[in-house]
């Protein structure tokens, strides 16, 4: 609540208190409740009006009104003369604004900052952004201004529109821009439109859209390149100022890498930094196909199949046997939803275009899948670098019929005949492997250990035998064969690739049986996503690998990153860490901490380009697995600041146009610029400017006022004998 | 249909489900339904039928005994299929156990509820609403579409049928892209009933025999879709499936 004059305000209030109070007291015409009310009200007035927290706002006068002139000093006034066009302007009508107006001078670019006349003749353009809304926003904060005289090419870069000004600024903006009859000839990547990563061989489209300014019916010649090396071109006839042109781009590398593209530079340019420009793609690998194969509907279907499915990392198709030749038809074909089960193109063609193929409880004999497709499914794990997983049932291992089959070859456990039995009862698996990426439910072995004892007892177990050369990762400790206990997962490779036993057919039970726990089903997630994982050799379930908190830093960052190592023992490690920057200098870090997860490592990005940090380490002895050393490596990529005032060089004459519009005046060419004239189009008087508010809750005449009220109520009631 | 008969009348004579079978489940598929406060088994018996034309049509491997648990129960969320069968009375679920009862839901479980009074507006109709609002206040039961697995996870169903139609329709509620709870008002299980001769004993209206054994159909494809889940609506069965479906 603010008042032009409050003094008058009080006195009256005072005055008519007292005067009121005087003639009832004189006259005692008034019944004396009636003054203790009066009284009582006046003094909850006062005590309202407190509350409301009024001010009191002092007025400076002025003679002239008050001018913010703003000064654009970004690196695209640099061009075309511009800058030497703004100091001649300053230099020709400085006088004339002082005479008309009472100006504050400000430059701008990324942000607002004061300016002294006689700077302005020294004025250097190197600011990396024309923000020139932002700048008026910084202004608006004091009311005090009259109008805004703004020196640009009206380039504003900051993404900003004109509406976010609206509700602050009420004063006219006389924008003023440099008059250029011809635009500076120059080609400019202005814009790639991509995605931020993109999967292994498979096609992605760039699109580039660059100016080309003064270039029309010429050709353009544009290239897509990797370091030095051209991957693609593109010809463009310039038909306009902006072009666009696409290319067509599919990476077999997995990993961060930086991709240019390039305008070949054009006779006559003004500029030629800005016909290149870079950008990062982070090529992933596709999804995991996953072909599973199950031998009838089941619980362990239903489970393992939502899993897969839910996640956007696997693509799956599943087959499950709905009905075993021996089963009776009972309508015709078509009432049915069956289809026929495609062994033949399963086991000779499609097979390879997956990832992981698994068998669930799948008898392949009974489908009439010998040897010849299973010779298949082993070539596919030893030389296509396939991955296969057997998973228990009545149907599976030796009582499949697959201890006599190729594929006992490659499973990483021994089986026994088809006239084995499926061993019944409840146990609960004990974990003889803490190492293996497969079995850790947590990024802490010691949690890990928990959440295993914790898991629910499955139901059932297939009568098998370690094989030397594979992992046991979890037997049941109370079924043994010759004095050894059954084991229930394995873990084999096997030429280039892996293959998994699992025993059982109730590791749902995993997954429901933890329902009531408050975090549903996520070890049985774990489990087995891991084990797709660690079957596909993705890098997700290293057990030693580099991260990184972000994949893009700008130049001068410090660029921070962790050696994740799953295990204990490798957290005991302090791994060699080394640093190639982009000028392929290596350097050593030393300076990592040890955090829960393993250590952390920084470095500054002084250099832009690719980073490519690689952390090594000696492999305990313990540890499963053939190398002596692990090792894993990441990159990161460092970036100059990024701004786009290199390359849209032209005046933005409709921005400035806009702009003014939108305060209701006019844009004008610097050379058209009047001083008189623009004062003249400021309507009113200078608006009166602030020089200080005083709050009045804080003056003592209020609480006065309040005291003198009481202090009569009471006097009154003392003496009507009201007490 | 006489051909339908014989084959009905072997699968009744056969041995496939005998009783006593020893423990435990495994992976195999158990008829578990819930014993609650309420008229919670019209049909005792019914279960070695649909489990003896079950295993003797599909390849599905059952639990020869019939499974009835509380829902306090530990056992409960060690079934993935937990049927609730009502004619007539019913108390309503403890708040304990409706917290049991989401939990199963939520975690993985399938409810399959039937109301076997034919009455559309029955007591327990209101009561198992309630309850399942209860239950799972984020949800409602909504009408499961044609074209849901449930519809054709073995038979090609292109209808709702039940003892009765009293509605045209099964609904239910979709939970983490699969249906958690499926709720029938057609007394589906009701078809199944037979007296000490092993005739039919409870008649189907208005459709009779081939009403019946549309009602036999969809608790086939109601236990397929429990092992099976959405599979029927895989791409590479859709082209298969429309062709049959046009026929």
């Amino acid at each position: 609540m603010i008042f032009k004059n409050p003094g008058i305000i009080i006195i009256f209030l005072f005055l008519a208190v007292l005067g009121l109070t005087g003639l009832l007291y004189y006259k005692k015409k008034l019944p004396s409740k009636y003054v203790l009310i009066t009284l009582r009200l006046l003094s909850l007035c006062v005590l309202l009006l407190l509350i409301l927290q009024p001010v009191y706002v002092v007025y400076e006068k002025k003679s002239r009104p008050k001018l913010a002139v703003l000064v654009d000093t970004s690196k695209s006034i640099n061009y075309a003369g511009r800058l030497t066009a703004f100091k001649k302007f300053f230099s020709a009508n400085t006088a004339d604004i002082n005479t008309y107006f009472s100006p504050e001078y400000y430059q701008f670019s990324n942000s607002l900052t004061t300016l002294k006349e006689n700077e302005i003749k020294n004025l250097k353009a190197e600011g990396m952004a024309t923000a020139i809304i932002p700048a008026l926003e910084q202004l608006s904060v004091s009311k005090n201004y009259d109008a805004v005289l703004l020196v640009s090419d009206g380039n504003d870069n900051s993404k900003k529109t004109l509406a976010s000004i609206e509700s602050i600024i009420d004063i006219p903006v006389f924008a003023c821009y440099p008059l250029e009859k011809t635009a500076p000839l120059d080609a400019s990547v202005i814009d790639i439109k991509c995605s931020d990563f993109v999967f292994k061989n498979v096609p992605l489209d760039i699109t580039v859209g660059f100016y080309c300014t003064g270039y029309t019916g010429k050709e353009a010649v544009i290239y897509l390149k990797k370091g030095k090396e051209i991957l693609a071109s593109r010809k463009k006839y310039v038909e306009g100022n902006y072009q666009e042109v696409s290319f067509n781009f599919t990476s077999s590398k997995t990993g961060m890498e930086t991709y240019t593209v390039e305008i070949e530079p054009l006779p006559g340019e003004t500029v030629l930094a800005n016909n290149t420009r870079d950008f990062n793609i982070e090529t992933i690998r596709e999804k995991i196909r996953v072909l599973y194969i199950s031998g009838r509907p089941s619980a362990e279907y239903y489970y393992l199949r939502h899993l897969i499915k839910s996640n956007p990392s696997f693509e799956l198709v599943s087959f499950v046997i709905l009905r075993n030749p021996e089963d009776v038809a009972v309508v015709p074909d078509e009432q049915l939803s069956l289809i026929p089960f495609p062994e033949r193109e399963i086991f000779t063609r499609d097979l390879y275009d997956y990832d992981i193929l698994i068998m669930e409880n799948f008898k392949a004999s009974k489908f009439y899948i010998y040897d010849e497709y299973l010779n298949n499914v082993k070539r596919f794990v030893k030389e296509k670098a396939g991955a296969f997983l057997m998973i228990g049932g009545e149907n599976a291992f030796g009582l499949g019929d697959y201890r006599s089959s190729v594929l006992a070859d490659i499973l990483p456990v021994q089986m026994e005949g088809p006239e084995e039995l499926y061993e019944q009862g409840r146990f609960k698996l004990k974990l003889v492997n803490y190492t293996h990426p497969i079995v850790f439910l947590s990024d802490e072995q010691t949690e890990t250990e928990k959440l295993w004892q914790r898991l629910p007892e499955v139901d059932g177990c297939q009568r098998l035998r370690p094989k030397p050369g594979a992992l046991v990762l979890a037997e049941n400790p109370y079924l043994k064969i010759n004095g050894v206990s059954v084991p229930v997962i394995a873990v084999q490779e096997v030429g280039k690739g892996r293959t998994m036993a699992v025993g059982i057919n109730t590791s749902w039970r995993w997954f429901l049986g933890m329902a009531k726990e408050p975090r549903t089903g996520s070890e049985y997630a774990k489990f087995w996503e891991n084990s797709l994982y660690w079957l596909s050799g993705s890098e997700k379930t290293k057990e030693f690998r580099v991260s990184v908190i972000q994949q893009k830093y700008t130049q001068n960052d410090e660029v921070k990153f962790k050696v994740v190592a799953l295990s204990d023992k490798l957290k005991k490690i302090k791994p060699l860490v080394t640093v190639t920057d982009p000028l392929s200098k290596m350097i050593q870090i030393e300076n990592l901490t040890a955090i829960p997860e393993g250590w952390l490592g920084k470095f500054k990005g002084v250099i832009t380009g690719k980073y490519e940090i690689k952390a090594q380490i000696k492999e305990p002895a313990a540890a499963a697995g053939g190398s002596k050393y692990m090792q894993d490596n990441r990159s990161v990529v460092v970036a100059n600041e990024s701004t786009t005032e290199e390359f849209d060089l032209q005046v933005n004459e409709k921005f400035m146009n806009d702009l003014a519009a939108f305060t209701n005046v006019d844009a004008q060419y610097i050379d058209n610029y009047s001083a008189k004239a623009m004062r003249l189009k400021l309507k009113n008087e200078a608006r009166p400017a602030v020089k200080k508010e005083v709050s009045l809750s804080l003056f003592p005449g209020f609480y006065f006022a309040i005291f003198l009220l009481l202090m009569l109520e009471w006097i009154i009631r003392r003496i009507k004998g009201m007490m | 249909m006489k051909m339908l008969r014989i084959i009905l009348l072997l699968f009744l004579l056969s041995t496939v489900v005998t009783a006593g079978a020893a423990e435990p489940v495994g992976n195999r598929l158990a008829f578990t339904q819930l014993d609650y406060d309420g008229e919670w088994d019209p049909y005792p018996q019914i279960y070695q039928d649909i489990f003896s034309f079950l295993t003797y049509t599909t390849s599905m491997e059952v639990y020869p005994q019939r499974q009835t648990i509380k829902i306090t129960d530990e056992m409960l969320f060690y079934s993935p299929l937990v049927i609730v069968l009502n004619r007539g009375r019913f108390a309503g679920f403890t708040p304990n156990e409706r917290d049991l009862l989401k939990k199963y839901i939520n975690g993985g479980g399938i409810l399959f509820i039937e109301d076997c009074s034919g009455n559309k507006y029955s007591d327990f109709d209101k009561k198992i609403r309630r309850e399942l609002e209860l239950i799972i206040p984020e949800r409602r039961l909504a009408k499961i579409p044609k074209d849901h697995a449930l519809l054709r996870s073995f038979y090609l169903l292109r209808g709702i049928a039940g003892r009765y139609i009293t509605n045209n329709y099964i609904e239910g509620i979709d939970i983490s892209g699969r249906t958690a709870v499926i709720y029938s008002q057609n007394d589906v299980f009701g078809a199944w009933v037979r007296d000490r001769y092993g005739n039919y004993f409870l008649e189907c209206v208005p459709g009779g025999e081939s009403q019946r054994f549309e009602a036999q159909k969809l608790t086939i494809n109601i236990f397929l879709y429990s092992g099976t889940g959405t599979y029927k609506n895989d791409f590479i069965h859709k082209k298969f499936i429309e062709e049959k479906l046009k026929r």
